[in-house]
């Protein structure tokens, strides 16, 4: 009879990770790698072999190590705490100067308290996407905490005007609760009313373009081709502006 | 700089910048001059309202695979809170090329240049998240995506700059000639493109400039067109052209020198309002017609060459951004030196 085997890696070459035992997981699932846990995410799937792209280095990864499924996709963290912040790709905070750039080993969200002030009352019926309450944050913009995507209904629970923990729940909408940060996957966009024509232009200031360049229509993505000779452009730190077409 | 300048003064609430894959000192540089810039619009510090996500070059691959597509997700939060959001990737060659180090490991067939064949679709899976939308709590907001491509060599049609060429909306095409003749921005217009010129002619005309489209249309044109005769001017020389080219010649010269260039570091010219903008082309291209109309009366083409074209050339920079009273003055005094030529 065969014993099952808890899931183990048996392949690593640089950031692509075999593993073999990993039943009950889908292509862009997220699990943990080795002891560290380093994040890797499901691109392959093939029988019990699974492939897998890890997001840190695999240095001192090794046949056989465990690995587990976390049972979610590769999602960012969304709050208050981004503006003003600086984050690794996976939007995991990086520490601060000098060596910022240098991912530590806890990258855990730093505890932070944030004022809640509400703006709707208990009892009431939301949308999705509606404005639950507001958070003051330092550049003067205001920070919105929305009814999530897919809830609606009675606002059940509100919590009262104060100071809360960036995970506290502040809110509760049909069932669902809702706290001043959301997760959200990164890979999937975030839904819409309606997606309008691209016809405003994103007046950059940058001056001179904004009339002969229709570029940088707010909607749809500019693209600047920096090719090589771009960089002249950057150690020269003097002129720039903009143009044409 | 460009990238730095658009963040500086773009009409934008929310800036998402995603350095992947660019050198550490490159990134720290943009981290202390981004924490240092003041945001010219509240007077706080630019870095309050922007979101930096960085993966340097020798930070792990893979998640500079995935940071473009957390930046775009944060750009998207901030716009479903009913904001205008930029996000300026820097640079997706890098990005692209972490993806074909994987697929080189994961033994994908390459396809061009090596990139996955997957490549197109990723790069449209980026671009196709920018947009103007009606959020769920049905405010106005939008995303623009603002990607830099670094072609190797220079070569467009190499993968990344082709792909992304057919995905995006608009390119301001940077050029190394420009950039060695001062000319900055370095942005090329035979290069550059839009396709979006048309909708936004409409916008313009809907908020009080109707010549905006016609105007652009002459500019690109005179360019062009300046293009063409500077290479012949080059073989033949100035002197053996007609008049009227040499007119051209010189609207090529005005419109480059007084319009085209910016200087970040004046006060006056590192940020310029549309009205400011319009005033200046209508500045210089009445003064070409004014010099067309001298050819035509039997003026010599050098003599228009000779004149102090200071007064048009340093608009841009003496004149105050939002103001379009003094170009206007300065339009009136040229048209007059040009008028009085017999």
């Amino acid at each position: 009879m065969e014993i099952p085997l808890s899931p183990r890696l048996v392949r690593v070459n640089g950031p692509l990770l075999e593993i073999e035992g990993l039943a009950d997981v889908a292509i862009s699932e997220l699990v943990a790698l080795g002891v560290p846990g380093i994040p890797g995410e499901v691109v392959a799937i093939r029988g019990t072999t699974v492939t897998v792209q890890a997001y840190e280095y695999t240095g001192g990864m090794a046949a056989g190590d465990p690995v587990a499924a976390l049972g979610h996709p590769l999602s960012a963290r969304l709050g208050p705490h981004l503006l003003g912040g600086v984050f690794d790709g996976l939007l995991r905070p990086l520490s601060g100067a000098p060596t910022w750039l240098v991912p530590t080993g806890d990258r855990r969200d730093q505890p932070s308290t944030w004022t809640w002030q509400p703006r709707v009352t208990e009892g009431e019926t939301v949308s999705e996407g509606a404005v639950l309450g507001t958070v003051p944050v330092s550049n003067g913009l205001e920070f919105r905490v929305l009814v999530p995507p897919g809830t609606s209904g009675r606002v059940e629970w509100l919590a009262p005007n104060g100071t809360h923990g960036i995970q506290d729940e502040v809110a509760a909408v049909s069932g669902v609760p809702v706290s001043l940060t959301t997760d959200w996957p990164v890979r999937r966009a975030r839904p819409v009313r309606e997606r309008l024509k691209s016809d405003e232009p994103l007046l950059t200031g940058s001056g001179f373009w904004t009339p002969c360049s229709p570029s940088r229509a707010v909607a749809p993505p500019p693209s600047r081709e920096a090719s090589a000779p771009a960089r002249p452009c950057s150690f020269s730190r003097s002129p720039s502006g903009a143009q044409p077409r | 700089m460009l990238l730095q300048q658009i963040a500086k003064w773009c009409a934008a609430e929310v800036i998402v910048y995603v350095g992947c894959g660019e050198r550490g000192n490159e990134m720290a540089d943009v981290l202390a001059e981004l924490s240092e810039l003041a945001d010219p619009r509240t007077g706080r510090r630019l870095a309050e309202r922007t979101v930096i996500i960085a993966n340097t070059s020798n930070m792990p691959m893979m998640a500079r695979e995935a940071s473009i597509y957390t930046g775009v997700t944060v750009a998207e939060y901030f716009r479903d809170m009913g904001y205008d959001a930029v996000v300026i990737a820097d640079s997706t060659s890098r990005w692209a090329e972490a993806l074909r180090e994987f697929a080189s490991r994961s033994g994908a067939l390459p396809a061009e240049e090596g990139y996955p064949a997957s490549l197109p679709s990723a790069l449209a899976a980026f671009y196709e998240r920018a947009g103007r939308v009606t959020t769920l709590g049905g405010r106005p907001a939008s995303v623009t995506i603002i990607g830099a491509v670094s072609p190797p060599g220079g070569d467009t049609t190499e993968p990344v700059t082709a792909h992304t060429q057919r995905f995006v909306r608009g390119v301001w095409s940077l050029d190394r000639e420009l950039a060695y003749a001062r000319h900055y921005p370095a942005v090329a217009w035979a290069g550059s493109f839009s396709r979006d010129a048309e909708g936004l002619g409409q916008w313009y005309a809907r908020h009080g400039d109707p010549e905006w489209g016609r105007r652009r249309a002459r500019v690109t044109s005179v360019l062009a067109e300046a293009d063409r005769l500077g290479d012949l001017a080059a073989l033949v020389g100035t002197g053996s052209l007609p008049g009227h080219e040499r007119v051209v010649l010189l609207a090529g010269r005005l419109l480059r020198e007084g319009v085209l260039q910016q200087n970040a570091l004046s006060a006056n010219d590192a940020h310029c309002t549309a009205a400011k903008t319009a005033a200046l082309i209508d500045a210089v291209l009445s003064v070409v017609d004014a010099c067309e109309e001298a050819v035509r009366r039997g003026v010599i083409a050098s003599e228009i060459e000779e004149l102090d074209f200071a007064p048009l050339l340093r608009a841009a920079d003496e004149t105050p951004p939002d103001g379009a009273d003094g170009v206007l003055a300065r339009q009136e005094q040229m048209l007059d030196l040009v008028r009085g030529l017999r």
